[in-house]
């Protein structure tokens, strides 16, 4: 497998989100990330997402985990705006609840760390812990921003 | 046809869980948030649910507190399929009378059928999870 480049974590409103596979994809909400991550790492070392895992959550439906990843594109720049939006209005419902739901949007995926950052945020803010919050989120968005960019541009079909 | 009720405020997981389930048979109807679960439940009286428990407008644990004090539908069993991984998230689900309780991250599409057709072949009687 050759090296995967990761995008610029920029994902901004009705504009595409670029990378490097070419293709655009609409983002509903403008999501400012903290840090360009432009560089090369070796795909084997820094896989932000398992697809095994994924095509055995699915019993090995390619075609139903393909229209699944186009759900999570849709659906997780409009929950990470959520969190966003609770993390900076320290409402600690909100951080534990869009915490919650981007969790189990990438459990099936087998994302780890991406689900290790949903898992502390959740905590933090079932805990009503919201001192940590703001220092987190950019590292979480930074991984989710990972995800998405993986799942556009895998080429996860031809994955075993 | 049986019929299975999938609540969840995570389209994703509606979409697998119904593409899933029909595809075995079942005839699938979903709900987005803990109102209009119990609401598609009272009019569609299923077979059997398949409910998550952190839902906007009624929590997971409230519909199910609900289900089972209400004589119409406190028979129908109740699959709770949730990312809380917590202990105690797990017994309080068991106590309020759903028959199974098992962790989304920890779960494929095939167990949930599995876990469907031994729920209605065994009753009411609690799976291990």
């Amino acid at each position: 497998m050759s090296s995967q480049r990761l995008a610029s974590c920029r994902l901004i409103g009705s504009d595409p989100i670029q990378h490097d596979g070419g293709g655009v994809a609409a983002c509903p909400e403008r999501i400012e990330l903290p840090m360009n991550v432009d560089q090369e790492q070796p795909a084997e070392i820094n896989v932000p997402v398992d697809i095994s895992a994924a095509l055995r959550w699915v019993d090995d439906d390619r075609a139903l985990l393909a229209e699944l990843i186009e759900i999570f594109l849709e659906d997780c720049p409009r929950r990470l705006h959520e969190l966003e939006q609770a993390v900076k209005e320290s409402n600690a419902n909100g951080v534990r609840q869009a915490a919650h739901s981007l969790k189990g949007m990438v459990a099936g995926f087998d994302a780890r760390p991406a689900h290790g950052l949903a898992a502390e945020m959740e905590g933090l803010g079932k805990a009503g812990d919201l001192s940590k919050t703001s220092d987190l989120l950019p590292t979480l968005l930074l991984e989710f921003a990972r995800v998405m960019n993986y799942l556009k541009v895998a080429n996860w079909r031809e994955a075993n | 046809m049986t019929k299975v009720v999938v609540a969840d405020d995570d389209r994703m997981f509606r979409k697998a869980a119904e593409t899933t389930l029909r595809r075995q048979g079942y005839g699938v109807a979903t709900a987005s948030d803990g109102e209009e679960a119990l609401q598609l439940i009272r009019s569609e009286r299923p077979d059997i649910i398949v409910l998550d428990l952190i839902m906007p407008k009624l929590q997971g644990f409230d519909v199910l507190r609900i289900l089972k004090q209400d004589t119409l539908t406190s028979a129908i069993p109740v699959i709770v399929l949730s990312s809380l991984t917590q202990e105690q998230d797990k017994q309080e689900a068991l106590d309020l009378g759903a028959v199974a309780y098992f962790n989304k991250a920890a779960f494929s599409l095939g167990e949930l059928v599995k876990q469907v057709e031994s729920t209605l072949t065994k009753g009411q009687e609690p799976c291990p999870s």
